[in-house]
């Protein structure tokens, strides 16, 4: 049978993911004209879905697995990458809680680079600058995560049994990390206040004023509470509107091939 | 290739491609090649060795860096065409990585017991012990006395100082260091290699820094864990904590509802109204480590029926173990090992904060000549200090502590 591998020469495109990379990166600042910024958003999601391509014909391939695992930091490079860009797009437009999920989103895309060969000697810089932008363009957070049990659920590698199979949680295998998918039987007991989340996009949106008005955590607007909000103030002294927190049983980046 | 090239010597076979890459490159600049050897410690072990190989131009800029993976006949002809190392430890660390590669054929021939006397027997027979790295070595070693009637006394000593011999000889023929230097960096590098292979370094990290390593006895030749360790007797009362070890004797099982067992068990957190068993997420990805550091252990539980739990009251919540006392007793060193590898993983879960990583642990120890009481040790420390407990219940187990 014919494999996909033979039509992707892996290093013609590792060549052009890192001439586009490199550029991309250097200029992924909020000051740079718009137009160029739309290009390499445009440009980083063609080539991560062309390394994706490759990535995958490599780790079905069987052979490569060291070209696979490299093609998966590639691949995260850019939709880390991407993800920044559009944090400035999504801040320029008003949109800044969406703008907050794509900088979890190039952090996490980034974190997972950097386990890879792929990670050059310019990522943990571009790291720290995506932790500074947390600070440098966003309010400080209030983040939430849960407490729950669940049953077992299976590897994203052999969908065997995540206890009895072989892989470890959290550990790269031919281009794809393992995880545990198909969690059944959820119970959620608790949501604790905590300074380090599983997962950062679970804050508070608004939060509750002791004049009884809501301030939006980002976007810094206050509005009076609505009838419903009002009443249940009796029982409740402050509310917090949650953005999410089931985002504790997704898929981590990099699982699905 | 000819048939005439293939009866050459070994030394004049074609160099690898990469390696006659770089001379070209290096030759047509009029410069020359060095190379830089990289092995980083990582917790008790190493991060893949690598070597970058610089071209540099006739004025002694580095004009190409090329970082390759090790390979240990790109480094052979690197030394064959006279590449020396970026500075004389780095080279020390390069020649002591390659000793292992020279001595392993060695060691599966005779076995690692008998190589590991004779190994000891003739560095003091050829005079590394003068070498102050070497003394330090070997002074932490205890090795026995080779057996001479063996058949393979003469062809060990052989292939040892080969070994030694074609690591040795390049260092003045190819490198062009002078004698004395050379002798110094194959001294250094032997050391460099005694370290890892008896764990010396490691040992000192462990705490055992005190004791010396037992190779295994000469007249043996299995392999496998290639030195005992002890459970010292000494307490190192500052670190105690937290916890997930108990320590007890097979009598209170029955009141915990478990079976005695002859390993190390992995125990859930909690177990509900229904029987059914709460393990902490992280039990199952130490018990993959455990399998693969060939640690014997068991769940207390069936799993297949199990439930996994996560809160965010701590970053991570580590497993639970329930060690006995005959099982201590069969293993020493089984805690020992257990800590250290839930320390590895949680450096690398951690990395590059693990430094700033506090963990708190708690052990319950409990005999059945204590009566009703138990012992509790509580531990609150960075993760590289955690095997310090074993200590602990060692000297808590074995001490004076019954009264």
């Amino acid at each position: 049978m014919t494999t996909e591998s033979e039509y992707i020469n892996v290093q013609v495109v590792v060549d052009a993911y890192k001439t586009l990379i490199s550029v991309a990166a250097a200029d992924a600042y909020p000051c740079a004209d718009r137009k160029l910024r739309g290009a390499h958003e445009e440009a980083l999601t063609d080539m991560r879905d062309l390394v994706r391509k490759a990535k995958i014909a490599a780790s079905q391939d069987g052979r490569y697995p060291d070209d696979a695992n490299y093609l998966l930091g590639a691949q995260s490079l850019c939709d880390g990458t991407r993800a920044l860009y559009s944090v400035w797009r999504l801040l320029e437009d008003g949109d800044p809680h969406a703008a907050w999920m794509s900088l979890i989103d190039a952090q996490e895309h980034c974190l997972l680079a950097s386990r890879t060969l792929a990670a050059g000697k310019d990522l943990p810089a571009f790291l720290e600058r995506l932790r500074l932008i947390e600070t440098a363009c966003f309010p400080p957070r209030v983040f939430f995560s849960p407490g729950f049990s669940h049953s077992p659920g299976r590897c994203t590698i052999c969908d065997e049994n995540i206890v009895t199979c072989e892989h470890e949680e959290g550990l790269i295998y031919n281009g794809q990390v393992c995880a545990e998918h198909s969690i059944v039987d959820l119970e959620f007991n608790h949501i604790a206040i905590v300074d380090n989340p599983r997962d950062r996009r679970a804050c508070a949106e608004e939060i509750e004023q002791d004049d009884g008005c809501y301030l939006d955590v980002l976007t810094r607007q206050r509005r009076e509470a609505t009838e419903e909000e009002q009443q249940k103030r009796t029982t409740a002294p402050v509310s917090l509107r949650l953005s999410t927190i089931f985002m504790c049983t997704r898929l981590p980046p990099g699982a699905n091939l | 290739m000819s048939l005439h090239q293939l009866v050459q010597p070994l030394h004049s076979r074609p160099l690898h491609g990469s390696v006659e890459f770089w001379r070209q490159k290096a030759k047509a600049l009029g410069g020359h090649v060095e190379v830089d050897f990289e092995r980083k410690r990582d917790g008790l072990s190493f991060r893949p060795a690598r070597l970058t190989v610089y071209i540099v131009d006739r004025d002694g800029n580095r004009v190409e860096r090329s970082p390759e993976p090790w390979d240990e006949e790109i480094n052979e002809d690197l030394i064959a065409i006279g590449t020396r190392a970026v500075t004389v430890n780095n080279e020390v660390e390069r020649l002591g990585y390659s000793l292992k590669f020279k001595f392993e054929p060695v060691e599966v021939r005779y076995g690692d017991g008998f190589f590991n006397a004779m190994l000891v027997l003739m560095l003091n027979e050829l005079g590394f012990v003068v070498l102050p790295s070497v003394a330090r070595c070997l002074e932490k070693i205890s090795a026995d006395s080779p057996s001479r009637d063996s058949i393979a006394y003469g062809a060990a000593r052989r292939d040892i100082e080969n070994a030694l011999r074609e690591a040795g000889g390049p260092l003045t023929a190819s490198l062009g260091y002078a004698d004395d230097v050379a002798q110094q960096l194959l001294g250094d590098a032997v050391a460099y290699y005694l370290d890892e292979r008896f764990h010396i370094t490691n040992r000192e990290r462990l705490g055992y820094a005190h004791q010396k390593t037992h190779p295994k006895s000469a007249e043996s030749t299995t392999s496998g864990v290639d030195h005992q360790v002890d459970l010292p007797d000494k307490r190192s009362q500052d670190q105690l904590r937290a916890s997930t070890i108990s320590v007890s004797d097979d009598a209170t099982l029955d009141d915990w509802g478990l079976e005695p067992g002859n390993t190390l068990m992995l125990l859930p957190g909690s177990v509900d109204e229904d029987g059914v068993p709460h393990f902490a997420l992280s039990t199952r990805i130490i018990a993959k480590r455990l399998s693969a550091s060939k640690v014997v252990w068991s769940y207390s539980h069936d799993v297949e029926s199990a439930r996994f739990y996560q809160a965010r009251d701590a970053d991570w919540l580590g497993p639970t173990l329930f060690v006995t006392y005959a099982v201590l007793v069969a293993q020493p060193h089984i805690l020992t090992s257990t800590l250290s590898l839930i320390s590895a993983f949680l450096e690398e879960r951690f990395s590059p904060d693990c430094t700033r990583t506090r963990v708190k642990m708690s052990v319950i120890a409990y005999k059945t000549t204590w009566g009703r009481k138990v012992r509790h040790i509580h531990f609150d420390g960075p993760p590289q200090e955690l095997h310090r407990i074993a200590d602990d219940v060692a000297h808590i187990l074995t001490g004076t502590h019954d009264d």
